[in-house]
């Protein structure tokens, strides 16, 4: 199955990805890799400005962890108001999905 | 450890980069550091640091695919500051000028015209009254 870009649903992967724990950004890609099977392609880096404009826009926190000797890493997780938009964001792809299903069954 | 490579695409994306010192320093910070477990993941897969190396900056993207959308959001949010600060601006006028509207008109307020200064008394001579004969 070929690899696709997925600059339109970023948003929604990434607070996806944080939905059971916060995580730093390599983590993030991490596990959109492993859940999508390898399917989304892209740059790594083009993630860390993805994810300061959701902390900007209130949807993310973040801070930095790994003192005492570990390497430090920017933790993200999902604010309420991230929580919120992740459930109308989630509720939009559904709706768009069906339809799109809809039609191709249709046709 | 910071290869000469790793370094020039660091310093490449620093200088590419708008928007505040903090947050281009702590984007930078944070691409170091995924660079660095892209190396280590690559090494563990068994290839040696050279190659590691330039897998992990691959595997990162070019400098343009990082700044692009850093300085898309960086310009909006100037741009949204800026509007901020005219409506504030606009909203203040819209506040203060009917007052001083208010204030022009009302003859309560009238600014009062400065007076004339007093003439003065020109004195001939000690204890000399003008218009007396001594």
């Amino acid at each position: 199955m070929a690899r696709e870009p997925f600059s339109g649903h970023l948003d929604l992967l990434l607070l996806a990805a944080l939905t059971n724990e916060p995580l730093h950004g390599y983590a993030i890609i991490e596990r959109v890799r492993r859940t999508s099977g390898g399917r989304f392609d892209y740059p790594e880096g083009t993630v860390y400005p993805a994810l300061h404009r959701l902390e900007a826009e209130g949807l993310l926190a973040s801070r930095w962890n790994g003192e005492g000797g570990r390497r430090r890493r920017r933790v993200y997780e999902l604010t309420p108001k991230g929580v919120k938009a992740l459930d109308g964001r989630r509720r939009d792809w559904e709706r768009f999905s069906r339809s799109v299903g809809a039609v191709l069954e249709g046709t | 450890m910071t290869s000469e490579r790793r370094r020039a695409w660091i310093d490449e994306l620093e200088a590419s980069l708008r928007g505040t010192r903090r947050a281009r320093n702590r984007l930078l910070a944070e691409l170091d550091a995924h660079v660095e477990d892209a190396i280590c993941e690559e090494m563990a897969a068994g290839l040696d640091f050279g190659a590691a190396e330039r897998a992990a900056l691959a595997r990162v993207g070019s400098v343009l695919d990082v700044a692009r959308p850093w300085n898309d959001h960086a310009s909006a949010r100037r741009l949204a500051v800026r509007l901020r600060m005219l409506a504030m601006g606009v909203a203040a006028a819209a506040v203060l000028a009917p007052v001083g509207l208010a204030q022009r008109s009302d003859p309560a307020h009238k600014v009062p015209s400065t007076p004339k200064p007093a003439p003065k008394v020109v004195r001939r001579g000690p204890g000399a009254v003008p218009g007396r004969a001594s």
